[in-house]
């Protein structure tokens, strides 16, 4: 039977792939055909709730961790990464050249500057909530008012102007986002209000685009190449093998199983599958003195810019961070709000050796490797106490508590690096605008392209990136 | 005289845990984990006015949803009525599990009520609304300011006085 042909086939139907098909299907005129193939299903918003998870398919099932100790995050659906929280910071201008900057790291092959048109169409297209621009400099307003600040935020704001700002998030602030405006469930990765923009809930127009046949539970096992160039995919879907044929192909099957479809395509970059990484974390509860907090209006209600650059990125890893505002009571009589929660989100620099490959004994999964955090970020994690003491410091607050890893490595669920960009084919997959570099009419798309781990959610970016990708195929 | 009587309570005390222990570990125990949740609730909010009837619709809604510690609370249960007077709370650790364990009973429960609804005024009747699970009532988040007719968000909730 001969396979199907489509102008573009795009795998995944998370954030990248999603906001590259948005704009994709903007440039394109009414005889495109686009194939887009979700290994995962719809979600069923009640079952969620029950289960109190977006996890419809476990994770762990499908990879072999050969570093157990370190877990991975990521859920397989229709729209990706739904049990996503709704953060969307922007990278700090500096992120893109700790290089030149800072002498670690790279640099990114986009500054900042070239991004943030993208940046503020993809906050549109999100319904975004912000206000303060604080370092993330803007050429326009955010589209939705920022939510309100809670008390320990407006003291930090105070002590910190410009570097203290309203967390700008995807969590609604207004009724003209089209969604119910946040109202403090503080669970927001199974939102129950919908309430947060997710791909599966608010953009299924996308899908229903008479150019786009979406297909689930179809599993994309390899891309098809003759030539120097893609031809089409190979996918289970149903139990039978299947093919389709496209002119450009799109894989955003995230930072994980991206790389390992093009590994098992027999791509073998030298660069692919390999610099894993995430960010970590670490968790401090402060006891304020006579301040009732959890008054702000979102779940994460301060970003706070002061620790994520200087000069001692030379030598430490840099953080954001993140002022929580779910009421976690302090349980002490007329002491009850009288507590913050604070994350710091600490950047890394990934190592070459961390990585995902075809595992040796089942070469349906991916192998993940990941013996340990950079002493880089591990420097970061060290100053947790003096960073916080720092902060803290005049403040109206009693005392704090580095809160207990719980033994494992963590991480924060943004899986990053295994497909980077560079200018060096050796040491990298894609060139800046998402093409790999030999066959190029291959696209990957997410995460897996950032060359660096900054502190920053990398949702934005990574739908920033994807909307600029799409649009730089019809220059 | 003051160190001999002490030892004598403590031994006291010591015999009465072991049998009470051994009896919490036989087979076919059956304890009353609500009891616990009770004798913290009214050791913690003594001060507040609540009906005994409220802490026992919390107790049996927050046993309902920690069936995987049924056999831990079941056990504690057997202290259950000294535990209303006295606690091991304030000499243990922050982040103690006993510790937690008080501490998320306490503000569950007030989170359950009209208590910061009204204020946290603690001259007021104490009403359980409905136990607070995110998960199942969404928006009763005492705290967050409340949106308008146009969807503008304003301050939270006056208290009620």
């Amino acid at each position: 039977m001969t396979a199907a042909s489509y102008s573009a086939i795009i795998v995944g139907t998370g954030f990248a792939s999603s906001f590259f098909l948005l704009e994709y299907l903007r440039h394109s005129d009414p005889s495109a055909r686009v194939l887009v193939l979700e290994r995962g299903g719809r979600t069923d918003p009640a079952a969620i709730l029950q289960r109190r998870d977006s996890f419809d398919l476990r994770f762990d099932d499908m990879i072999v961790n050969r570093t157990p100790q370190k877990p991975w995050i990521q859920n397989i659906a229709f729209g990706g990464g739904s049990c996503w929280t709704g953060n969307t910071p922007r990278m700090h201008p500096n992120d893109f050249r700790t290089k030149s900057l800072y002498g670690v790291g790279v640099d990114w092959l986009l500054s900042y500057d070239e991004l943030e048109p993208y940046y503020a169409r993809t906050e549109l297209a999100m319904g975004i909530a912000g206000g303060e621009a604080g370092p993330f400099r803007r050429s326009a307003p955010y589209p939705y008012p920022a939510h309100a600040l809670n008390a320990f935020d407006k003291a930090l704001a105070r002590k910190y102007p410009g570097l203290h700002i309203a967390f700008p998030s995807a969590r609604s602030s207004s009724v003209k986002t089209g969604r119910p405006v946040f109202c403090g469930s503080g669970v927001c990765s199974v939102c129950p209000v919908s309430s947060k923009f997710q791909v599966n809930l608010h953009l299924t127009e996308l899908y229903a685009d008479p150019r786009v046949t979406l297909l689930l539970q179809a599993e994309v096992e390899r891309v098809e190449t003759e030539g120097g160039r893609v031809t089409g995919v190979q996918y289970r879907r149903g139990g039978r093998e299947q093919r389709a044929r496209g002119d450009v192909v799109a894989v955003g099957a995230h930072a994980i199983m991206t790389p390992f479809i093009l590994l098992r395509s027999g791509l073998n970059d030298r660069a692919l599958g390999r610099y894993l990484n995430e960010q970590m974390s670490s968790d401090v509860q402060v006891d304020l003195d006579g301040i009732d907090n959890y008054g702000g209006g979102q779940s994460v209600t301060g970003l706070g810019a002061m620790f994520i650059d200087g000069a001692f990125r030379r030598d430490r890893a840099g953080c954001l961070v993140e002022s929580w505002n779910v009421p976690w009571l302090r349980a002490e009589r007329g002491r009850w709000r009288q507590r913050a929660l604070l994350k710091l989100v600490f950047e890394d620099i990934p190592s070459f050796d961390n990585r995902v490959g075809i595992a040796s004994e089942d070469g349906s999964k991916p192998e993940i490797h990941y013996p340990a955090v950079s002493s880089y970020m591990q420097a970061g994690l060290d100053s947790v106490k003096a960073l916080v003491e720092e902060l803290l410091r005049g403040l109206p607050v009693e005392g704090f508590r580095i809160l207990p890893s719980e033994g494992s490595l963590g991480g924060e669920a943004h899986i990053q690096g295994t497909t980077r960009m560079g200018k060096d084919p050796d040491d990298s997959v894609v060139d800046r605008d998402l093409r790999h570099h030999r066959h190029r009419n291959l696209l990957v798309l997410g995460s897996g392209t950032f060359p660096t781990c900054p502190a920053a959610n990398p949702t934005l970016t990574l739908s920033a990136l994807s909307m600029r990708a799409a649009e730089r195929l019809f220059a | 005289m003051g160190i001999r009587r002490r030892r004598f309570l403590m031994l006291g005390a010591g015999t009465a845990v072991g049998v009470v222990a051994t009896l919490g570990l036989s087979r076919g125990f059956r304890g009353n984990p609500s009891a616990v949740i009770v004798a913290i609730l009214e050791r913690r909010l003594g001060y507040l006015q609540i009906d005994r009837g409220s802490l026992d619709r919390f107790a049996a809604d927050y046993i309902d949803t920690r069936k995987r510690f049924s056999r831990e609370l079941s056990l504690m249960s057997l202290f259950a009525l000294p535990y209303r007077y006295v606690t091991p709370h304030p000499w243990l650790k922050r982040g103690h599990a006993l510790r937690r364990l008080e501490d998320n009973v306490v503000s569950r429960y007030l989170l359950s009520t009209d208590f910061f609804e009204n204020g946290a005024n603690e001259t007021r009747p104490v009403a359980y609304v409905e136990f607070h699970d995110p998960y199942s009532i969404a928006c009763r988040n005492p705290f967050v300011p409340r949106p308008s007719v146009d969807g503008a968000p304003q301050a939270a909730a006056a208290p009620r006085t």
